[in-house]
């Protein structure tokens, strides 16, 4: 598997190095958006009083947090499908599905390439914003950070093994992802607390695993609270890591098994 | 056990597709179109099969069920004894499938590094692989361009690349769709000396073509689609 994997890398950094305006054009969005956030929190103060106290009370590092994070959390839901339909479109996943390498390395090898790339995007959001801008990680704890980051992936990767499935099979991305993308995106509290939403409101954003993975990237990070002052954040994790990882190996297996039995594997 | 099994052995497959786009939601059972039906065939190692028949005729959709891409919906395929899509990591390091069409390539890639992707794929790495892809593009007439990208390549070049991509590991099973079509006078000899040369060895090679006159010089065995089925003899595999 380590072979597939490094021609996989190989070849997702040769076909990168032949669009280099869009590795520099995806480093300028960074900046714009950090200063575009920068500007908003200067215009918005310190938003509602008492909302943003349990981050550190800044607007900023509350939003900038958010948007770097929630990248891994779209790429840990869309990578796998992306991936596969990237490959159906140039015509390369029939021949791939040929070698001794199952598809499910292809999109692991993508998909880390694709992780790689987030972890820089992330990287330029937490620079820029700590050096220009005045972010504050002084009193971040790492450990509990990355801790709250492995158990949002794999939470989100199971259901990017469903959404991939569904793209083998039917070339388009599912209505589940779909309303689990939406959903997360207006209740998850990427842009704003999820103590503003409405409180018939409030149990649902509770339990969507973005929502637990924000609250408690911030908390690590901003407040530096350690596992101990996450409990309900570990278990909404842990209970969709334990829900969606076996229906995103079942679907993705449902998936193989009719692409070969009606012959999808080489279409788009 | 596995040693002792002939390359390919079909017995009584059949294989139908969904009627109309495939891999469209749809909340009724799809009807489907059957390709084929009963058709068996064993090759051994060494032999030469051709599978002929007009287009359409199911001649490339018997080639990817040997190599483990499409699942028949009746008989068995096996692959050196093993069910190519349940043993699909086995069957193919020992298969190489080369498929008519030039869409099957990163076409902002160079040949060359097509190739190293594909050979990675199956395993090969470092000089191993270096040598294979040194040796298949000069058999088949590939290494002038080799660094080009495949797009700036000719729908030819883009054929013999598939055939070179199916030779990197030195398959002992060759699946070829139509390998001749895009070759000259010279590269096709080149190419069927090749073949020759695989199969002294001990591989199997399998072509689909349209054409009954290349099949006939290509092969002893051949399988006529659509309809006549060549059972297997009895007493192998």
């Amino acid at each position: 598997m380590t072979g597939a994997l490094l021609a996989i890398a190989r070849k997702e950094i040769r076909l990168a190095l032949t669009y280099r305006i869009s590795f520099a054009s995806g480093i300028l969005s960074a900046l714009a958006a950090v200063f575009m956030f920068y500007l908003l929190a200067r215009f918005a103060g310190r938003g509602a009083p008492g909302l943003l106290d349990a981050y550190g009370g800044d607007f900023f590092s509350f939003v900038l947090i958010g948007i770097a994070f929630q990248g891994y959390l779209s790429l840990s839901l869309d990578g796998m499908a992306g991936s596969f339909r990237n490959e159906q479109v140039l015509g390369t996943l029939e021949a791939a599905a040929a070698s001794r390498t199952p598809l499910s390395v292809l999109a692991l090898g993508s998909v880390l390439w694709q992780f790689l790339q987030a972890s820089w995007r992330v990287a330029v959001y937490l620079i820029i914003g700590t050096a220009v801008f005045g972010l504050d990680l002084s009193k971040a704890n790492l450990p509990a950070a990355l801790l709250i980051l492995v158990l949002s992936v794999a939470a989100f990767a199971g259901t990017g093994a469903v959404t991939g499935g569904f793209m083998l099979v039917y070339r388009q991305g599912n209505p589940i992802r779909w309303l689990y993308g939406s959903a997360s995106m207006l209740l998850g509290g990427v842009y704003y607390p999820v103590s503003i939403l409405p409180g018939w409101l409030r149990p649902v954003s509770s339990l969507l695993p973005l929502t637990s993975s924000l609250e408690g990237m911030r908390r690590a990070l901003l407040a530096g609270e350690g596992p101990a002052g996450m409990t309900h954040e570990l278990v909404v994790l842990g209970a969709y890591c334990i829900l969606s990882v076996p229906a995103g190996i079942l679907t993705y297996r449902w998936a193989m098994r009719r692409s070969r039995r009606d012959g999808l594997l080489g279409g788009y | 056990m596995a040693e002792a099994a002939p390359a390919a052995a079909l017995t009584s497959v059949g294989m139908s597709f969904p009627a109309g786009l495939p891999g469209r939601m749809s909340l009724r059972r799809v009807p489907r179109k059957t390709v084929f039906d009963g058709i068996g065939l064993v090759a051994e190692e060494g032999s030469a099969t051709a599978v002929t028949g007009p287009n359409g005729s199911g001649k490339t959709t018997l080639l990817k069920l040997i190599a483990g891409l499409l699942m028949p919906d009746s008989g068995s395929v096996r692959v050196f004894g093993i069910d190519p899509v349940r043993g699909h990591g086995l069957t193919a390091g020992m298969t190489g499938l080369s498929l008519s069409g030039d869409r099957s390539f990163y076409w902002r890639l160079s040949a060359w590094a097509n190739l190293e992707y594909f050979g990675g794929l199956q395993g090969l790495r470092g000089r191993v692989l270096r040598d294979s892809i040194a040796e298949v593009t000069d058999r088949l007439g590939l290494e002038a361009d080799s660094d080009k990208p495949v797009e700036a390549l000719s729908a030819g070049y883009r054929q013999r690349l598939s055939l070179a991509r199916a030779l990197l590991h030195r398959p002992r099973l060759l699946l070829l769709d139509e390998p001749f079509r895009s070759l000259d006078d010279r590269l096709s000899e080149s190419f069927a000396g090749l073949l020759g040369e695989m199969r002294k060895a001990g591989a199997a090679v399998i072509m689909a073509t349209p054409s009954v006159e290349e099949a006939v010089r290509f092969s002893g065995t051949i399988l006529e689609f659509p309809g006549r089925a060549v059972p297997p003899p009895s007493g192998k595999g």
